[in-house]
């Protein structure tokens, strides 16, 4: 019974972050039809600013989230005008491959700037609460509570505010949006800028527990797609509720079974949501 | 993957002019191909490094090709063709090591298993979107590369390792040295480059392309898109094993990371991309790029950048793309042809012309010689059939029935038990305001949707349950509202593709001809399709839709669009069809007065179900179809001149 309610709420607290930065991915993929393949990496990004952050001014991982989202606007800016802008009109493929280099060139970066060991916060700093006979790291559960945190207000603003009405304009009809005088370039590039920004800040709380390298990039970023489709498209609830469900099967599946099947059957899950109920599982998304 | 620009294709020919027209055409590149790979070969001959270089170089070429044939031809982005490399490798290192089978079965079995978890695949996925196609097909991918980490006969994480040749083998696909390894490997990829080529000319690359481009326009057209489809991943899967079966013979190792992973991925895509998707070099010549990434990265090692390679594959795919989407090949093509001056002809383009049978040719070669002959012929007697008088050749019987049809898309009830009937050889109107549901109609009597309830009979049998190419090939076609060619084909193979199968090329090209000669096409039937003029690319459906012989055309608005005077030449061409072919139509048209002078009856819609249907002149004057028209103010006043 311990290790049935431990595997789930380790499943909850990690589901929450891929929940997290699939929400930006969900974003991009909704507004502007770009499949991300470097969104994993972007992550990673997070993670490695953090690690850079603290090295050089031992502040707490805490103050790296606002430093590190800060950092993500002009950065997601460049890449926007650098390498996607423009290319979003066409409904091919050009995009997820476009995409994909610029995955190569981040981990290039990543591999240069820092190496390929693993680099991780010291085990011993890290602090664990006890709840009864539940012992957590005290970072998961922050990881947790800025996931759930963020993902309100990301709802919230999509629900209530113009801005967000906008985007869920060009998300569900793009060209009637258009036509509608939708601003194209400010939501484009806004959305874009906001899932980079979503994705480094779940970089900088997975650092709190967890170590990277220059291939957790790729690592995320097949996690990230399929939540992403599992939960609908431009979905937002539904993207969180599929990031904790994939959070669930993973740790449910390494505890009970086998840790090598952990992937399979999230990857299973996938293909299955994909072929039967392609606009989402969860959600209600556009496939 | 959109074509690229330069990418016109050739109709298949005769066996014999085929084995003449690759002579001329194609086996210059052939032959430049064959002197690269022996140059290879002599300069890898006697360094270990460079064989290996080599080695490399040839098991991404064939695997960039594979993923170009599903990817490039057939349009979907198998992000995750890697598995067939992978699962084929792991089969063979797998059999040799545990005794299941030699090495040769071993190829057998890994091709076999390859070929048809693709064609299953390919039948599963058909209806996922291509993005999600390309991230479905790359979870798999990830998951058996996972899966196999699991079981201990393949090794786990570790991988298998197979056993080194003591002398060469035939059972056991072994040689001795790793430099007859890499003639091996020139030689695959010689007959991979000459198989695509086969393929791309073939009737099935003809066949898979016009799916990509319009599947449903495909279907209409009599293609069975699911089955070529899959048919061309098939050959993909097929391609990619003996890959990897060729790594494991060389290699002698497989293990999970290199056998299905993102890095073994970017090295099949960046050279695909690279030398152009949709071609037949375009892959051979981006495979380039394999041996180029690891010269650098051997010699930048230790010093400068780190994943030298990893930048410059990332590089190379951002500035394709974002520059010149359709690759080297397409740039090389476009460049030839603005240095070639307009009007002259290619050389070999004039050798194909002489061969064929002298004057009056059908046959079209070559891209800018306007056709004579057969298509100013059938046009000339065209005209001399103009017939404002000629009776319609009804026979009485019934060739289509329509019995309360309904549909509706989620709230909307677009038909609502729509019922009426067209004789064999007549020419019916469909009028209605916006909203109708005439299009709708189509949609269902084509099989391109399914009725939620009623029947549509086709002389008397029902074919409700019929899918759209068995309804094409029982005899029923259709023209659309917003046209819906297949972009990069030329307005010949357009109208050629959908009987390509069942009349064999020669003839098949042969009615195409005659068909747009009938329909008046003005341009070239050289002209690629996107290139035509908007009444020109009416008359290629129009065209398109006769040569199937169908029995039932159906035309949606297809003089919308047009000038008076092609209006007036369209009512005549459909005129003759309908006298000459006995063709029953339908025509749904938006501005009555077109149509007025062309049919012998009108059915008006209205919401989803028939107002009206009788004679035009009785049924314009009722009021109530006045009033659906113009309003209940204007139907008493407005006369019944259309």
């Amino acid at each position: 019974m311990h290790l049935l309610i431990s595997s789930l709420v380790a499943g909850i607290l990690v589901g929450a972050v891929y929940g997290l930065f699939s929400v930006g991915l969900s974003l991009s993929f909704g507004v502007l039809r770009l499949v991300n393949f470097a969104h994993g990496d972007l992550v990673m990004g997070g993670m490695y600013g953090a690690a850079a952050l603290i090295a050089a001014t031992s502040v707490s991982i805490y103050v790296a989230i606002p430093v590190i989202a800060l950092a993500a606007v002009p950065f997601g800016l460049f890449l926007y005008v650098a390498f996607f802008r423009g290319t979003g009109t066409r409904d091919d493929y050009d995009q997820l491959i476009i995409s994909l280099g610029l995955a190569l060139l981040l981990e290039t970066a990543a591999v240069n700037l820092f190496g390929n060991n693993a680099k991780a916060l010291n085990p011993l700093s890290i602090r664990s609460v006890t709840l009864g006979w539940l012992h957590l790291a005290q970072p998961q559960i922050v990881a947790f509570g800025v996931a759930v945190a963020l993902t309100v207000i990301i709802d919230v603003v999509l629900r209530s505010t113009p801005v967000g009405r906008a985007v869920r304009a060009v998300v569900a009809d793009r060209e009637v949006a258009l036509l509608m005088g939708v601003n194209e370039r400010r939501v484009f590039a806004g959305a874009f800028v906001v899932s980079v920004a979503l994705a480094g800040i779940a970089g900088v709380v997975l650092y709190g527990y967890l170590p990277v390298t220059p291939a957790t990039g790729s690592d995320f970023i097949l996690i990230a797609f399929m939540v992403v489709v599992l939960g609908g498209i431009g979905d937002i609830r539904g993207t969180f509720a599929a990031g904790l469900l994939v959070g669930l099967v993973e740790n449910l599946t390494a505890t009970y079974i086998n840790t090598s099947i952990q992937d399979v059957a999230v990857y299973a899950m996938f293909v299955l949501a994909i072929v039967f109920r392609p606009s989402g599982l969860l959600g209600k998304g556009v496939a | 993957m959109s074509a690229p620009a330069g990418a016109a294709i050739r109709l298949p020919r005769r066996v014999r002019s085929q084995v003449v027209s690759w002579v001329g055409r194609g086996s210059g590149a052939f032959l430049v191909l064959i002197a690269c790979e022996i140059a290879v070969l002599l300069f890898s001959r006697h360094s270990a490094y460079y064989t290996s270089v080599g080695l490399e170089w040839a098991t991404f070429a064939l695997l960039a090709q594979a993923f170009n044939v599903i990817g490039g031809y057939g349009g979907r982005l198998a992000f995750g063709n890697v598995m067939f490399f992978g699962v084929s490798s792991y089969l063979v290192v797998a059999g040799a090591v545990h005794n299941w089978y030699p090495e040769l079965a071993g190829l057998g079995v890994g091709a076999a298993v390859c070929g048809l978890l693709a064609y299953i695949l390919s039948l599963a996925l058909w209806r996922v979107s291509g993005l999600l196609f390309a991230l479905a097909t790359f979870a798999l991918a990830a998951m058996l590369g996972q899966l196999v980490t699991v079981f201990n006969t393949f090794g786990k994480s570790s991988g298998l390792q197979e056993p080194l040749a003591v002398h060469t083998s035939i059972t056991h696909l072994a040689l001795t040295t790793q430099f007859s390894y890499l003639v091996v490997g020139a030689v695959l990829v010689l007959l991979t480059t000459l198989a695509t080529f086969w393929f791309a000319h073939s009737t099935l690359g003809h066949e898979v392309q016009a799916a990509r481009d319009d599947r449903v326009a495909a279907e209409s057209s009599g293609i069975t898109t699911r089955h070529v489809t899959a048919l061309a991943w098939t050959i993909s899967a097929v391609i990619s094993a003996v890959g990897g079966i060729f790594y494991a013979q060389y290699n002698l190792f497989v293990e999970p990371t290199s056998a299905f992973g993102l890095s073994t991925i970017t090295l099949i895509v960046v050279p695909a991309i690279l030398g152009g998707m949709g071609t037949v070099w375009g892959p051979v010549v981006g495979s380039i790029i394999i041996p180029v990434g690891l010269l650098l990265s051997r010699l930048s090692n230790g010093k400068g950048v780190a994943s030298l390679n990893l930048l410059i594959y990332g590089a190379i795919l951002i500035v394709v793309l974002r520059i010149y989407p359709g690759g080297l090949v397409s740039a090389y093509r476009t460049l030839r042809a603005r240095l070639r001056p307009r009007n002259v002809v290619a050389s070999s383009d004039v050798l194909e012309l002489a061969r064929d049978r002298g004057g009056g040719s059908t046959k079209l070669s070559g891209t800018a010689v306007p056709a004579k002959g057969l298509v100013t012929e059938a046009r000339s007697a065209a005209v001399g059939l103009e017939s404002e008088s000629a009776s319609p050749p009804t026979t009485g019987e019934l060739l289509l029935e329509v019995v309360d049809i309904r549909k509706s898309f989620g709230g909307v009830q677009a038909l609502q038990g729509v019922t009426f009937s067209v004789g064999s050889g007549e020419m019916v109107g469909l009028l209605g305001p916006n909203g109708a549901g005439k299009s709708t109609l189509f949609n269902c009597i084509a099989g391109v949707e399914q009725a939620d309830g009623g029947d549509i009979r086709l002389a008397g049998k029902s074919i409700s349950g019929f899918s759209a190419h068995q309804r094409a090939r029982l005899g029923i076609a259709r023209t659309y509202q917003t046209i819906r060619l297949f972009p990069n084909l030329t307005a010949l193979e357009n109208v050629a593709v959908g009987t390509l199968r069942r009349l064999g090329s020669n003839a098949a090209e042969d009615r195409a001809g005659e068909m747009l000669g009938a329909v008046g096409l003005q341009a070239p039937p050289s002209t690629v399709a996107r290139s035509l003029s908007l009444v020109d690319q009416r008359r290629v459906e129009l065209a398109r839709a006769m040569v199937t012989d169908a029995r039932l055309v159906m035309l949606d608005e297809v003089m919308t669009g047009l000038n008076e005077s092609e209006v007036e030449d369209m009512r005549r061409v459909v005129r003759d069809l309908n006298v000459r072919h006995s063709t029953t139509f339908v025509i749904v048209e938006h501005v009555m007065g077109h149509i007025l002078p062309l049919i012998s009856r009108v059915v008006i819609m209205v919401q989803g179900a028939v107002l009206a249907d009788g004679d035009p002149k009785a049924v314009l004057e009722r009021n109530d179809v006045l009033e659906a028209y113009f309003g209940r103010r204007a139907a008493g006043t407005v006369s019944s001149d259309g």
